[in-house]
């Protein structure tokens, strides 16, 4: 039997859940939390196999609750769930320490093959956002920075140090758009929006030193 | 000689005729020169009135050529020696409450000549003419009857003027907020369907996935009620699609999560996607110059164009290039469809083309269009980029 602990702020969202859970053979609801901060008051003495956890809670976020429970209880396997978007937060998501993440709009045997597959130590993705991670050569297993191209890692070191889009493209030589390609491949690697968040990342893990 | 034989009586009424022929031809002149004083008066009066039409032209001219107040109150200033009697005497200044102007040999003298210049009903400065020095005495001091109908009117003229550009500026500014409070709206009304809709439908699909639970375990033969919920959850599924499209045309996350490369990227695999139209998009510009603003504007202005193409334009091929030109940034959208006339003035736009037009004019940019019939459309958009030194987004 795999214990589920369910954690969404939406009540009608959260009920469906329970009674999914609960209608399933091989699996049994140990509780729910409409928060963070009451799942992780729970976390304290309670112990669960899987946490299907909605990453957009109010107060505490999604990702810090997964941070957070990776440390206190890393043998809990952790599936996330967001309503749209799931390129936007996957890979954060994921590299927090999520060992599945799906959108609320799949149809809900997909969650319980979730629950199932990372229960059993693999991970869950969607094949909208496999494709998604191929397209963009993302390996979760290896930092950031280390899963880049060598091109890639090249322009990632200029912005690092400061260098502006076309500047880079002046001093080596090669067009302004494949410079601006290139700072997309960059920013979905590291999970940034910004150049600046580049050079944040990039002076944090001395890179530029 | 032969002469005819005058009677003293045929004398006298020779001379009585030429006396009265006399008369008659002084009466003539008489005539003749009031006739021509007339005619003088009238030239005279002309002369003047054509100093005033001439002022007056002369004032829509430097309108029509002038876009600044302060440069049309100048040339207006400038217009007013001409139209006075004595004109290397004359000099003028406008006080105007944005500001005065006056005329290069300007002086404040005594023999003064002034007409309020009124906006709304109320007095907000001076058409004011004075003469350099004394001159003789006539309707108004020194000056003509008729040319306080002249200071009259050029002071009536500058308050209309004045009255014009003031509702101009209203309008850019309401056509401003417009676009503000209508993206604010979008953002909202896309968030809400976000936050309730999309959950009330996760929810829904549970239910009918429990239903689904307990009648194949009840009735497991009934394929008939099985088969009418998998279509009810196949409907769900499409609501859903559907919801994520009206999200992400209402207001794009993407847009706000990871900018304008990646946006228009979505965009296009969509809109290829939906229409089999082959898109090709270059942009390459530094996203740090650019404000939320701007980068929701041309979004848009992309987004729109799109829509203009799907409709009307018939065409296999899009390409949007984006790129930085120095002082600006333009933008291209490019399709090889059936073309429109679009001719020198935008003469019967749509909203959409109109909507475009008043984006890029928001942003202080121009906005064109290229096209013919059968030979496809270019829109361009310049938008000026204030760059920076610093390290930005």
């Amino acid at each position: 039997m795999i214990r589920v602990f369910i954690t969404d702020d939406h009540e009608i969202v959260r009920e469906g859940l329970k009674r999914i859970v609960s209608d399933t053979e091989d699996m049994v609801v140990c509780g729910d939390a409409a928060s963070g901060e009451e799942l992780l008051r729970r976390a304290e003495t309670e112990a669960w196999d899987v946490l299907v956890l909605d990453i957009n809670l109010p107060g505490i976020n999604g990702l810090e609750v997964i941070q957070r429970i990776g440390a206190t209880k890393p043998g809990t396997k952790i599936v996330a769930f967001t309503m749209y978007d799931e390129a936007s937060h996957a890979l954060r998501v994921m590299r927090a320490g999520a060992k599945g993440f799906l959108s609320k709009t799949r149809p809900p045997v997909e969650l319980l093959d979730a629950i199932r597959k990372v229960h059993s130590g693999g991970r869950y993705v969607t094949s909208s956002l496999a494709e998604y991670m191929f397209e963009k050569d993302i390996d979760l297993k290896k930092e950031p920075h280390q899963t880049m191209s060598a091109r890639e890692y090249e322009i990632f070191l200029l912005l690092g140090k400061g260098k502006k889009p076309k500047e880079i493209a002046e001093q080596l030589e090669v067009s302004y758009s494949t410079v601006t390609t290139y700072v997309s491949r960059v920013k979905s690697k590291l999970s940034v929006n910004s150049i600046g968040e580049i050079v944040q990342y990039a002076f944090r893990h001395r890179l530029t030193d | 000689m032969n002469q005819p034989h005058k009677t003293e009586t045929d004398l006298v009424q020779e001379l009585s005729a030429c006396r009265e022929q006399i008369a008659a031809m002084e009466r003539h002149h008489a005539q003749h020169v009031q006739t021509q004083k007339l005619l003088e008066k009238t030239i005279h009066a002309l002369g003047e009135r054509n100093k005033e039409l001439t002022c007056l032209y002369g004032i829509a001219h430097v309108v029509e050529k002038n876009d600044a107040l302060r440069d049309i109150l100048q040339g207006i200033a400038d217009l007013v020696p001409p139209g006075w009697q004595y004109p290397e005497l004359t000099c003028a200044r406008i006080v105007h409450e944005t500001g005065t102007v006056e005329t290069p040999n300007f002086r404040e003298t005594e023999w003064k000549q002034t007409g309020p210049i009124k906006v709304r009903g109320a007095v907000i400065g001076a058409v004011e003419v004075y003469y350099t020095t004394a001159t003789a005495p006539m309707d108004e001091g020194p000056f003509l009857k008729e040319e306080r109908h002249l200071i009259d009117a050029i002071a009536e003229r500058v308050g209309k003027i004045t009255e014009q550009k003031m509702a101009d500026e209203e309008l850019r500014r309401l056509a401003a907020n417009l676009v503000t409070v209508q993206e604010a709206e979008r953002k909202r009304i896309s968030r809400e369907i976000h936050d309730e809709l999309g959950q009330l439908l996760t929810g829904l699909r549970m239910e009918v996935y429990l239903l689904n639970n307990h009648l194949s375990g009840k009735y497991p033969d009934d394929q008939e009620s099985i088969s009418i919920i998998a279509k009810a959850d196949g409907i769900i599924d499409t609501i859903h699609r559907a919801t994520k499209h009206i999200i992400s045309s209402l207001r794009p996350n993407i847009l706000d999560d990871r900018g304008l490369f990646d946006a228009v990227k979505v965009l296009l695999d969509d809109f290829g996607k939906r229409t089999g139209i082959k898109c090709e998009s270059e942009i390459a510009i530094d996203e740090g110059e650019l404000d939320a603003t701007q980068t929701i504007a041309l979004y848009r202005i992309i987004q729109e164009s799109l829509t203009n193409i799907s409709r009307h334009a018939k065409a296999t091929q899009v390409a949007i290039r984006c790129e930085d030109q120095d002082e600006a940034l333009v933008l291209e959208v490019s399709d090889n469809g059936v073309g429109f006339y679009a001719g020198p003035e935008p003469f019967a736009e749509g909203w959409g083309l109109m909507g475009m037009r008043e984006r890029a004019r928001l942003l202080g940019g121009a906005f064109s269009i290229k096209s013919a019939p059968g030979a496809g459309t270019r829109i361009q958009v310049r938008i000026p980029i204030a760059r920076d030194r610093g390290i930005r987004g």
